[in-house]
């Protein structure tokens, strides 16, 4: 199963990891300065290297090839961060090898020669950074990798230098947000040497309050004291939220409970839905359910509806072109759908265990509702 | 002289604060907790003034040009690299090198940015080929991390130090890194060693909270000029918060 359909460690705020390793060829110019001739050679060269290195890392890919992949299947990828929006924009001599879990992806002819990226859901940096290494490894063994004992591994870009290595997290941080302290916070961590970004990554805005936080610095630092410094951030912000969401919901238990559930009628009742507008709601739901509110879903529902609800993903399953009034119908229905059948699920699995379901339950204490509400929410609302 | 927060760096900034009818008071800081309590900001009240300023390239790294660096575009000789023939002012242009001959070409000139946007101009990290040798402190076990004292080993690495600690901005004071040390495998890895026992740091951390809030009260009367009551209700909350902690101290 792909690892972005499950929650994962610290999952409240911590929607996924992410490790990026940048790799070049000693004996050609960067991406950027080659023809698309010599790209292609370069793609091949590295593809038969991966192949060749899949005995050693017990990895299988997919070989995908940016020049005959559909529009909609690279926008597609680049919805799910298989892949970025450079390399699917990039034409011919590019391409994408991906693991058949969906992990681990290498970029082939991005900004630099080799990009490795592994991903995983929740919070689980070593676990991440260990898969990236492996794959390192093997193609550093197989191919003349650019690498200087001053400077290290050489990249196009001077900031990759070094390390190579790029570390990420998707934060869900909607307390931060709303209580209007997320801009200093972002100006703070700036200034400490991470960049923080949109969901998509660079340029992008941060709906449903979803952020990405990365690693500025590559040189003059080792792998493991970037990871322990990043892991040391990423906890201080994750305190914070959680502070600050316990603070917002004891302050009025009762506004946060009506937008958790306002939100989930409109998500389950809605027959016309834009991404900004899913996003929103679906970040309320998290927040719903990481405080204990919302219990007939869990975080594996979000992270499911998050992965198929973006424009390219819609258009990808519908099998055609849609104009946005019909994305927005088909998304409402998707998400209508993945949302009655999580709450069934939930139901049943509810009638069949003697106990209630310890998995979404927290330490806060559970607000009293009737009981004719829980686990059949098509009566809780008009 | 040691720093007078930290206890441990050299101290290479002084600070005379200035409060009208009080006597002057002169701390003596490195650079890295000078940067922590906002001393960096440009915008630093004109109560404060801090002499010398040798932490300006530190601080500047990532936010200004003004660094150990800051020359290197005004060198006047134009650079080519031999193997691509991309010039020294096009890298400069784009952000992006040619090939990895440029890093030769340019090695002397690269240096300084290396300086003013990474953390050195060296590679520390693993060699080209072989695994990591440097055992993760989380691998397996979060809580290791997260109760860096369990693991304490007094043992403070040399440039670990270095890293810039995340708790800046707003979110300093809410978790505290602990002075402690983890020792696993082959590197050792410490927290921030942040100990804040001194009444005169304290002092100046409110000082910064002032300034924090004189700041925000600013953008807030901005913000109802242009009638974005959203933006400055926000404010009035961050204004508020400060407030409290400024009272409560940073404990």
């Amino acid at each position: 199963m792909s690892w972005y359909l499950t929650k994962g460690p610290e999952w409240d705020v911590v929607l996924s990891s992410r490790v990026r390793l940048a790799r070049n060829l000693t004996d050609c110019a960067f991406p950027y300065r080659m023809n698309t001739k010599e790209c292609s050679k370069v793609c091949d060269r590295i593809v038969k290297a991966i192949r060749t290195s899949e005995a050693q890392t017990h990895e299988k890919y997919m070989s995908l090839n940016m020049d005959t992949l559909p529009d909609a299947d690279r926008q597609a990828l680049v919805e799910k961060h298989l892949i970025s929006d450079d390399l699917a924009k990039g034409g011919t001599g590019r391409c994408a090898m991906i693991s058949q879990d969906e992990a681990v992806s290498i970029l082939v002819n991005e900004e630099d020669h080799i990009r490795i990226q592994v991903m995983s859901e929740g919070f689980s940096l070593a676990k991440v950074y260990r898969r990236a290494e492996e794959v390192a490894v093997a193609l550093e063994q197989e191919l003349p990798i650019a690498y200087s004992e001053k400077y290290g591994f050489l990249t196009a870009c001077p900031t990759n230098t070094g390390t190579g290595l790029r570390v990420s997290v998707m934060v869900h941080l909607p307390a931060l947000t709303s209580s209007g302290r997320i801009k200093p916070l972002i100006d703070g961590l700036t200034q400490a040497g991470f960049t923080v970004r949109g969901y998509l990554g660079e340029h992008s805005q941060a709906d449903g309050n979803v952020f990405q936080l990365s690693n500025q610095i590559t040189l003059g630092i080792s792998e493991t004291d970037i990871l322990v410094g990043f892991e040391r951030m990423v906890r201080e912000v994750m305190e914070l939220e959680r502070k600050l969401r316990s603070e917002i919901f004891e302050n009025n238990p009762m506004k946060i409970t009506d937008r958790v559930f306002r939100s989930y009628g409109e998500l389950l009742y809605a027959r016309m839905l834009t991404d900004v507008e899913a996003m929103k709601r679906i970040s309320d739901l998290r927040l719903g359910i990481s405080l204990g509110i919302l219990k007939e879903i869990d975080e594996d529902t979000m992270a499911q509806l998050s992965s198929v609800i973006g424009t390219a993903s819609i258009q990808k399953d519908s099998g055609e072109m849609l104009s946005p009034r019909l994305q927005e119908i088909h998304r409402a229905e998707k998400t209508r759908h993945l949302l009655e059948d999580a709450a069934k699920s939930d139901s049943s699995r509810k009638a069949k265990e003697a106990n209630p379901d310890t998995k979404t339950s927290t330490k806060k204490p559970r607000l009293p509702r009737k009981k004719k509400d829980s686990g059949n929410p098509d009566e809780s609302k008009s | 002289m040691k720093c007078q927060r930290c206890k441990e760096r050299e101290a290479n900034v002084q600070i005379v604060q200035q409060i009208s009818g009080k006597k002057p008071q002169t701390f003596y800081l490195c650079d890295i907790c000078a940067r922590e309590l906002g001393i960096s900001i440009p915008t630093f009240p004109k109560s404060a003034k801090f002499t010398p300023n040798p932490f300006k390239s530190m601080s500047g790294v990532f936010a200004t040009d003004v660094g150990l660096g800051a020359d290197e575009s005004t060198l006047a000789f134009a650079g080519t690299c031999p193997n691509c023939g991309i010039t020294f002012d096009a890298f400069q242009k784009s952000g992006f090198l040619g090939c990895i001959k440029c890093y030769e070409a340019f090695g002397a000139r690269l240096d300084p940015v290396f300086l003013r946007t990474q953390m050195g101009k060296e590679h520390v990290g693993r060699k080209l080929g072989l695994r990591s040798t440097h055992a993760l402190p989380f691998d397996n076990d979060d809580k290791k991390v997260r109760n860096g004292k369990r693991d304490a080993a007094e043992k403070p690495a040399a440039h670990s130090g270095e890293f810039p600690p995340a708790d800046q901005g707003v979110s300093r004071g809410a978790a505290k890194a602990d002075n402690s040390a983890v020792e696993t495998g082959s590197v050792t890895l410490v927290n921030d060693p942040i100990p804040h026992d001194a009444e005169e740091i304290a002092a100046l951390e409110r000082l910064h909270i002032e300034h924090l809030i004189e700041e925000k009260r600013q953008e807030m009367k901005d913000a109802i000029a242009v009638e974005d009551y959203r933006k400055a209700a926000a404010l009035r909350d961050t204004i508020a918060d400060l407030e409290k902690k400024k009272e409560g101290g940073i404990a």
